[in-house]
């Protein structure tokens, strides 16, 4: 697996990323009303502008930290790191949901 | 044949083939269990019950899904979708779903497991032909509960017999 | 709702469902002693195209009919908050499904000869497994609920 570590870890490191930016993107477009007209209007519905940026973060990130080479965590705890990211923010959408439609 | 009418055929031989495979691997671990091992032969027919029984699973998720579009595209809304019948199936067919994980991980004592993943077999067979009836959601739960004690004592009951027998 | 609509709403819970089995046929068979690794590259990687395809055909439900049709019918009755709390959880949280299920069939494709001796690595991959269909799980079950709300 030694040799295959490089790119492993540069996508495991890419979804954690792009999970990451879709949990931003959503808040912040519930938050900003511009950002979320503008997503709109540049992709014509605010989801697919999303659907969209997340593919291009997780395009453009995967090569980047394949060039990078990151060696010094090893792949179960980047794994463990990715589950632990998934399950985070799954519970923050969730909250800032709930938050927004009673408070 | 309509949509529904198919469905519910589906619906009916997953039903049957998940209690049927759930009921013969519980006979068929009794009767193996006498002399205190399981041979290969023995293992392979608890897995081919298994796997009839999943196959079941696979066939009722589908048709129950398929029903539930029925259901949305006929705007049956919350009466229907939210009713305690519904809503207690559901919960003991992921009661169902989390045994068998927990099952295949050896994270829960077999008898036990297998216990209530037969009761949850009945349970939800019996909920699904009961059209008619008219309980709370938690007093539905409530005699899942006492079903899964009965069914715990039923199998020990036949256990205890049939090893004792010649 | 039009042939076509119906057509991608069962195409997105049909697909959506075969990833959830796929992935749960991986999860149980990664412990076994005869894993059969062929198999668990080829689960992964159904899974993977099932969750993209179930995106593509439930952006289509959502962004042109579900928005107009029935999101105004869903908070104008006495269960909006299905609309206002699960539908937006369950709109962005599917959105992380394929990139998880892209990390797991990776892991697989490149590193499954390991899965046997390296026990930390599997347990890894078995967590990250049961982690996607949990998600995927309670996506579907978030989908059962808000068509109940969707009254006469």
């Amino acid at each position: 697996m030694e040799d295959k570590k490089p790119i492993l870890s540069a996508i495991i490191v890419s979804a954690i990323l792009t999970i990451a930016a879709i949990v931003f993107l959503t808040i912040f477009g519930e938050l900003n009303p511009v950002f979320k007209a503008w997503l709109t209007k540049t992709f014509s519905h605010h989801w697919i502008g999303k659907s969209i940026i997340s593919v291009l973060v997780f395009l453009v990130s995967s090569p980047v930290f394949y060039v990078l080479r990151l060696k010094k965590i090893s792949i179960p705890a980047l794994i463990w790191l990715l589950v632990a990211v998934a399950n985070l923010s799954f519970g923050i959408l969730l909250a800032f949901f709930f938050v927004e439609t009673y408070f | 044949m309509d949509w529904n009418v198919f469905l519910r055929e589906l619906h009916v031989l997953g039903t049957v083939l998940g209690v049927g495979g759930s009921t013969f691997a519980e006979i068929f671990a009794i009767k193996f269990s006498k002399d205190g091992k399981i041979d290969i032969f023995e293992h392979e027919v608890l897995r081919i019950c298994i796997g009839v029984l999943r196959l079941g699973l696979i066939i009722l998720t589908f048709s129950g899904l398929g029903l539930l579009v029925l259901w949305r595209m006929r705007l049956l809304g919350p009466d229907v979708f939210y009713s305690p019948r519904f809503l207690a199936k559901m919960t003991i067919l992921l009661i169902l779903l989390l045994v068998a994980l927990l099952m295949n991980f050896r994270l829960v004592n077999l008898k036990l497991g297998s216990t209530i993943s037969t009761a949850s077999w009945y349970a939800a067979m019996i909920l699904g032909i009961w059209r008619g009836l008219d309980l709370s959601y938690f007093v539905i739960m409530f005699g899942f509960g006492v079903f899964v004690v009965l069914v715990y004592f039923l199998l020990e009951y036949a256990r205890k017999t049939y090893l004792k027998s010649k | 709702m039009t042939n076509t609509l119906i057509f991608f709403l069962v195409a997105h819970i049909f697909l959506g469902t075969s990833g959830i089995i796929f992935l749960t046929a991986y999860l149980l068979s990664i412990f076994k002693k005869e894993a059969d690794f062929k198999w668990l590259k080829i689960n992964s990687f159904l899974a993977l195209l099932s969750f993209i395809a179930s995106w593509i055909t439930g952006g289509y439900y959502y962004t042109s009919y579900y928005g107009k049709s029935v999101k105004p019918v869903i908070l104008k009755g006495e269960f909006s908050w299905v609309h206002s709390i699960l539908m937006e959880t369950k709109e962005h949280v599917f959105l992380f499904l394929p990139f998880l299920t892209l990390a797991l069939f990776a892991v697989t494709y490149f590193a499954y000869s390991d899965f046997a001796k390296d026990k930390k690595l599997a347990l890894s991959v078995a967590g990250l497994c049961f982690t996607i269909v949990s998600i995927a799980l309670a996506i579907m079950l978030s989908g059962i609920v808000i068509s109940g709300a969707v009254g006469k």
